[in-house]
């Protein structure tokens, strides 16, 4: 411990010195504050001439490492709509909304090669109750939710932060939901009857994005991106 | 000891002397006073500048933690314990993670282990430096405040390089870490402790020594180890009252019996064992120590898979009850969990440290001046969000 | 150029130069104060591994001053409703005026002065132990308690260190035989050796006493000023900000202010009484003006004034009286019972 207490600068006797005269001791007690101010004063004297810890912050960025958890972030398009991230999440902030395909429609490939089974007719995240603890990210089979460090996403209201990320717009929505919840009432109706027998009219699957905040769009500003 | 034996001697309970009649003054300190490290509120009666009685009123910050919890499954609650103490949340997963692995048996491999003890002991040293700086804050000297927050921020960046999150990280999972670390990030630990440990120096030379600031906390609120333990203090609190109670040597978890570190205990070298100072210069050292212990776990590190043993879910939870304690920057958190066999628990109850250490201000408060009260309150190192939860 | 008088130059009647006199002091104070708290700030900011204000008016940052005095005099005007309105309004005005009536006297070239009064040093003594009836007024006025907390300590620390400081300006006093300022200033050109050198200031005249004396009486200004290691009465971390907790808007900015105008000077004084004001340091820099020499060596001491500040603690209030009255008080006293017998021996 003796050797530990020299290095950190503390000397090992209860004081530095002492005296039994009161006067003497009087003398040493003014001694030591005025030493000890001195040599606070060396250590910011010494700081006066380092460069500043500090960065401006609009000018200049530190670096944010890519593993950084800022912003959940949901690549649509590699969704399956399996739901887990729904339930993982601690604070309940997504919501998915899927529909099943109608008989003969066909959603296409997703980019990582998988078939797409369902309509991910919405998918809402309130990122203004996001706990950024990143679980979504990691039980996502298809890498379509995770944590991105784009951090400047500050919106003028509560309500802007909440994004729906999927490519359906409100009515599409409404319409494939109806869809397939008519096909299933069918398909419970006729159960003993041949199934498939309605068959609607193929619809393009990809509309405009609904995502109509500027903050939110598909790029990623990324570390060294300029504020938009 | 009973309580009765070990009740102060108290001086001025009424500001009645001498035939003058006074008035005693309430003053309410907080929630936004700037000393009260936070939006805790303390009802101080004064007698000029001597406060007779403090009573601190909690519950600004009360955020329904253990409410919460009966409702998220195990793995979930990792994230609210993050926000229990905000400035150790390491501290905080691995107490819940391990009482957690506890109930459901599990063993972790070595790789983890010592992860967690590099984490945990990087945000203590994190965690010290918040204390450190408020400290001194408290005392008046600004300086300090920002040296120690500058040396934080590398230990941040630290964690943002391993977890992503710079606060909050849902790093420790139960059975496993959310990610491992690469040989870079550990050469990038190494060399922050390079960097640190001649920076406590100067901490020392612009604040330790400083005359002034040993007048103003050298024999400042003595807290007799008798009431430390009758109050049921715990950390750096406790040992500055000079008894040897640290969890990670008494009873090591995580693999602590493995490292070579020792208990840093108050010996009263500025003033009285137990006070301000005291409270202050446990907490330097312990730094030290924590370096030490980084450094150990951080060497001949094991590779191997950090997340093999990290449960699938939770629908098979063995029924019971588990109580697990560990040792934080501020003391003793332990965790109570009771399991019905469900996924979610049926009861969690925190023992918060900050908790019972703030518990004992009333007593070291009593006869105080003001401004020693705020030295006192920045002593004991509280954080609101674990005293509320 | 030392030489320069004002009064033979533009053969002004004196009544009319001291009007003048009075509008570039208060102008002066004003920028002084606009250019000290950008300093402070700048100060902190290199002391703490920062860099300070460096946004508003481009080059670093050097209008930010400019930019919080423009919003201090548009913010709303507030006076608490149980406020003694009629106090908490003049309460700011004393403060003020006390500060700034002290500059009167204070010479920035050898006749460059408001006003040489034969009782100088007694009137700055004077003048500056009214301040502390403003802050009274302020603390009691606002009906705050911590208000009144911080009136009641500056009020008990103002008027303790009046004394270690009026014994330290002694010194130069018993030396010189006269409380005129620019008496103190003109005998510091002469004395031991070569004339006109900077041994001759009264810092470096009977060592090791009188440069005692300087440093106490610096410590001391530091507390009649409400500067850390001594600024209790506006310990923010204790005070939330002592007398002035209830003031805002222009209120506020005279507070802050008279503050500034204060740390200026006491500096001042003590680089007119102690360093030699508008002297130069040695005859071949006489080319360069007094004024500019007094504003060098007054802004060294506020320079220092602020590195303490962001270096040191803050004190207690029973420590900072035990600070005063058994330390500097008795240092203050046996300098001064040891100057004046050598200046009685000397004379004899």
């Amino acid at each position: 411990m003796a050797e530990m207490r020299t290095a950190l600068g503390m000397p090992i006797t209860h004081q530095t010195k002492t005296s039994k005269n009161p006067i003497i001791q009087w003398i040493l007690d003014v001694w030591e504050g005025f030493y000890t101010v001195l040599v606070g004063m060396g250590v910011t004297w010494r700081h006066f001439f380092r460069k500043p810890f500090t960065v401006q912050y609009p000018h200049e960025k530190l670096n944010i490492p890519k593993q950084a958890r800022q912003r959940v972030h949901v690549d649509i398009d590699l969704c399956g709509g399996c739901l887990q991230c729904d339930k993982i999440c601690p604070a309940g902030i997504i919501k998915i909304v899927t529909a099943k395909p109608v008989a003969g429609e066909d959603l296409g490939v997703r980019p990582n090669g998988k078939r797409r089974a369902l309509h991910i007719a919405e998918f809402t995240i309130d990122h203004s109750k996001c706990l950024y603890c990143g679980l979504c990210e990691t039980v996502c089979n298809d890498d379509a939710i995770y944590m991105i460090p784009d951090f400047q996403y500050t919106t003028r209201s509560l309500e802007q932060l909440v994004v729906n990320y999927s490519r359906y717009s409100p009515e599409e929505r409404d319409r494939v939901v109806a869809a397939a919840a008519a096909e299933k009432a069918a398909k419970q109706a006729s159960k003993p009857a041949v199934p498939q027998t309605k068959v609607s009219d193929p619809q393009p699957n990809i509309p405009s994005p609904s995502v109509d905040s500027d903050v939110f769009n598909e790029k990623c500003p990324g570390p060294d991106g300029e504020f938009k | 000891m009973p309580l009765q034996e070990i009740e102060i001697p108290l001086g001025i309970r009424t500001p009645n002397t001498d035939g003058i009649v006074g008035e005693a003054m309430v003053l309410n300190m907080g929630p936004q006073h700037p000393s009260t490290h936070g939006v805790l509120r303390i009802e101080l009666h004064t007698d000029g500048e001597v406060v007779f009685e403090a009573i601190p009123h909690l519950g600004y910050l009360h955020r329904c933690f253990e409410k919460i919890c009966e409702g998220l499954p195990y793995n979930q609650i990792v994230p609210y314990t993050d926000r229990l103490d905000y400035l150790a949340s390491m501290n905080m997963n691995l107490g819940y993670v391990l009482a957690v692995e506890k109930l459901m048996n599990i063993e972790v491999g070595e790789r983890v282990q010592r992860l967690r003890v590099v984490m945990a002991e990087l945000n203590r040293i994190a965690s010290h430096l918040v204390a450190l700086g408020t400290f001194g804050l408290d005392i008046g000297a600004t300086t300090p405040f920002l040296y120690c927050f500058r040396d934080r921020e590398k230990i941040l960046d630290l964690f943002e390089k391993a977890c992503g999150a710079r606060l909050l990280y849902n790093y420790i999972w139960i059975g496993g870490l959310a990610r491992d670390v690469d040989e870079n990030w550990i050469n990038e630990c190494i060399e922050f402790l390079d960097y640190f440990e001649p920076k406590i120096k100067e901490y020392n030379d612009l604040l330790s020594f400083n005359k002034i600031f040993i007048e103003r906390t050298a024999n400042i609120g003595v807290l007799p180890p008798e009431v430390a333990i009758a109050y049921g203090c715990t950390g750096p609190t406790l040992r500055a009252s000079g008894v040897k109670w640290d969890l990670r040597k008494d009873e090591p978890y995580s693999g602590y019996e493995k490292y070579d570190f020792n208990i840093c205990v108050g010996e009263g070298e500025k003033g009285t064992i137990g006070d301000c100072w005291d409270r202050y210069w446990v907490r330097v050292l312990e730094m030290v120590e924590s370096v030490k212990i980084v450094r150990q776990a951080l060497d001949n590190i094991p590779q191997e898979d950090i997340s093999a043993k990290i449960p699938k879910n939770f629908n098979k939870m063995p029924v019971g009850d588990v109580y697990f304690r560990t040792e934080t920057p501020r003391g003793e958190i332990g965790f109570y969990i009771m399991s019905d066999g469900t996924k979610t628990p049926y009861r969690i109850k925190v023992r918060s440290p900050a908790f019972c250490n703030l518990s004992v201000l009333p007593v070291l408060a009593r006869d105080q001046l003001i401004a020693d009260l705020v030295a006192i309150v920045g002593s004991i190192d509280i954080v609101l969000g674990e005293v509320d939860r | 150029m030392s030489q320069f008088n004002p009064l033979e130059a533009f053969n002004l009647p004196i009544v009319y130069w001291q009007i003048i006199w009075a509008g570039i002091i208060v102008a002066f104070v004003t920028v002084f104060a606009l250019f000290a708290v950008y300093l402070e700030r700048k100060i902190s900011a290199y002391a703490q591994d920062r860099m300070g204000p460096m946004e508003t008016g481009g080059w670093q940052g050097w209008a930010q001053t400019i930019a919080d005095a423009l919003k201090l005099l548009l913010k709303e005007d507030i006076i608490p409703e149980l406020a003694d309105r009629r106090l908490f309004k003049l309460a700011p005005y004393i403060v003020f005026a006390g500060s700034l009536g002290v500059m009167a006297v204070i010479p920035f070239g050898v006749n460059l002065i408001g006003t040489d009064l034969n009782i100088g040093l007694y009137f700055i003594l004077a003048l500056s132990s009214t301040v502390v009836i403003g802050i009274l007024m302020a603390g009691w006025a606002s009906n705050n308690k911590w208000a009144l907390y911080g009136a009641m300590r500056s009020a008990a620390q103002m008027v303790s260190y009046e004394i270690p400081i009026g014994l330290s300006l002694m010194l130069p006093v018993l030396l010189t035989g006269s409380l005129s300022m620019i008496d103190i200033t003109n005998a510091q050109k002469s004395g031991i050796l070569a004339d006109g050198y900077f041994w001759n200031w009264y810092i470096f005249r009977v060592p090791p006493f009188t440069l005692i004396a300087f440093i106490l009486y610096f410590w001391a200004s530091l507390a009649e000023t409400n500067r850390t290691p001594f600024d209790i009465p506006e310990a923010e971390s204790e005070l939330v900000s002592g007398y002035h907790t209830e003031y805002t808007g222009i209120r506020f900015a005279m507070f802050f202010l008279a503050e500034y105008a204060n740390m200026f000077i006491v500096a001042a004084i003590a680089s007119v009484v102690f360093l030699g004001g508008p002297l130069a340091p040695a005859p071949w820099l006489n080319w360069i003006p007094g004024p500019i020499w007094m504003l060098l060596k007054s802004l060294v001491l506020v320079f220092i004034q602020m590195w303490l500040r962001w270096t040191l603690p803050r004190v207690r209030v029973d420590q900072l009286m035990h600070i005063c009255w058994k330390i500097f008080l008795p240092l203050a006293l046996v300098n001064f019972i040891v100057i004046a017998t050598l200046v009685v021996l000397w004379q004899k």
